[in-house]
This record gives structure tokens, C-alpha cells and sequence, in this order.
């Protein structure tokens, strides 16, 4: 049977840090680390499921 | 302090109450947008983040903000520490993006995002002292014919999956997961799709984890550079 779960932290990390429309060029402000994050994260997730 | 304006999702432009976040309209496309420290952002943990750590308190607010608009308008989700230098800037990009975004915008309109979870069922403990070679050998081969079922049965839910969707993807399998997708899923589709799911998993003995629903993340996979 299928199960409606909760979304762990992980699923939410997974789309709102990991997907989602990125904005680059001389608009956005960076953030220091954030790119890192994302960077890591990113190396975090392919453990759990990143993008095939 | 430097500050600037957090930008969640692109949208519609509609009179929408957020509580906070507020929308910068353009030709009818808007930006949905919150002033914030950038220092806010600094020194996150991302490494297993804790359930109570900034980094998952930042991004279960910027999912609660998504999610408000999503309740009322399609988004176009950001990506997480999207932080603008201002309304000019706001304006800029949705002038110089408008096109593109209505288009993804009229892409995901009226469809929701669902993560289906499969996994490998653990096998039962057996006392290896207790069998013989052959018995063992035995064993052996019929846990990895089920192996090979249930791999082939979650590859088939994906596929059944797909066809009831606007739009698939799958992640990356690790462990004992057989299938992470995320489907695209039109909301008038969405009881055949979820008595799919559970006919399909009555029928392979599979159990699935389903998450949802959830903004089209999955789907905005598009790059707005240089706006």
C-alpha cells in the first residue's frame, strides 16, 4: 500500500536548495557560501538521490 | 550589514497576501520577493543539517512562501539563496526574462509535483548454521531472482508513472531505493494517477513512500542568465 509520508528534510532540501530555477548575471547579489552549498549539497545528495 | 531582496518565485501578477514577502509586478509576470540580511545566509551547515538548523528553518520558510503562492497562481520555484540587488533589479530580470517565464509559467499551470519512494523489502534473517550447501545455494538464487523482480516491477511503476504525468524524472538510485522519481501531475489526473500507484503496488507487492503535493521544483529545471 502506498504511504502518505511526511516530506523529510531531505526531500525538502533536495528541491528547494538542489532544483528550481537558478538566476545568475549582475542581478543577483552572491551570497558567500551559498554557491558552496550548493556545491556540497549537491555532493551530499548524489548519496541520496541527485540528478541522473 | 548588507541587505537585499530574497527572491522565492516567479509568478503571475495577482493580488496575493503573503504576510511578509511581497510581489514586484511586470507586464503581468511578478517576483515574489522579501528584503533580508545576506548574513543571514552565511556559515550554513549544510552536512546533515538538523531539523532545527538555519539552513532547514531558511528553507522550510522559502517551501512555506512557495507554497502560498502555488495555492493561488503557478510558480516558477527559485532556486534556494536567490538574494536580488533591488527592485531595479527585479524589474530588470522580469523584463529581460518575460518571455521565458510566462512560457514555464503556462508549462506548469494547473499541474502538481508527487515524489514516489521505492524501496528493496529487507530480507528475512536466516540461520545460515542451519542450512545446508545446497539449501544455501538454493537460497541464494531465488533472493536474487526476487531482487531482480522487485527492480524490474519499480522500472515499471516509473514507466506506468510517466504515461499518467505531464512530465517524469528519476533521481539517482542509491542504497536500498529502486525508484526516486518525481512526476508532473495534471491535478484532474491526480486520483488515476495515485489508483495507479496503488493498484501497481497491490499487484508487485512493492510498498511506496509518496511525497506531495509539492511545486513543480522538479520541473523548472531553467537557467536565467545574464538578465
Amino acid at each position: 500500500m502506498p504511504e502518505h509520508s511526511a516530506a523529510s528534510l531531505v526531500d525538502l532540501l533536495d528541491r528547494v536548495v538542489h532544483r528550481g530555477a537558478v538566476v545568475r548575471g549582475d542581478v543577483v547579489i552572491a551570497l558567500a557560501g551559498v554557491e558552496l552549498i550548493r556545491l556540497d549539497l549537491r555532493l551530499l545528495l548524489i548519496g541520496i538521490g541527485g540528478d541522473r | 550589514m548588507s541587505r537585499g531582496l530574497y527572491a522565492y518565485a516567479i509568478t503571475r501578477d495577482r493580488r496575493i497576501d503573503l504576510a511578509g514577502p511581497w510581489l514586484i509586478g511586470h507586464r503581468g509576470l511578478a517576483l515574489v520577493v522579501a528584503e533580508v540580511e545576506t548574513e543571514r545566509f552565511a556559515g550554513l551547515e549544510f552536512d546533515e543539517p538538523a531539523e532545527d538548523s538555519p539552513l532547514a528553518v531558511l528553507a522550510r520558510y522559502h517551501d512555506a512562501v512557495v507554497r502560498a503562492v502555488f495555492q493561488h497562481e503557478p510558480v516558477l520555484p527559485l532556486r534556494f539563496g536567490t538574494v536580488l540587488d533591488g527592485v531595479d533589479a527585479a524589474l530588470r530580470l522580469l523584463g529581460a526574462r518575460h518571455e521565458e517565464a510566462s512560457a514555464w509559467l503556462d508549462r506548469v499551470e494547473g499541474r502538481r509535483e508527487w515524489g514516489v519512494r521505492v524501496r528493496a523489502a529487507a530480507p528475512a534473517p536466516v540461520d545460515l548454521d542451519a542450512l545446508s550447501g545446497t539449501a544455501y545455494l538454493a537460497m541464494r538464487r531465488q533472493r536474487l531472482d526476487a531482487a531482480d523482480a522487485v527492480r524490474r516491477g519499480a522500472a515499471s511503476v516509473h514507466r506506468a508513472l510517466t504515461r499518467r504525468s505531464a512530465e517524469s524524472t528519476c533521481r539517482d538510485l542509491a542504497g536500498d531505493v529502486l525508484l526516486e522519481g518525481a512526476y508532473l501531475v495534471d491535478v484532474e489526473n491526480e486520483e488515476d494517477f495515485h489508483a495507479e500507484i496503488d493498484r501497481l503496488t497491490r499487484e508487485l507487492g512493492l510498498r511506496a513512500e509518496i511525497t506531495g503535493p509539492w511545486p513543480p521544483y522538479s520541473f523548472t529545471k531553467v537557467e536565467f542568465a545574464d538578465a
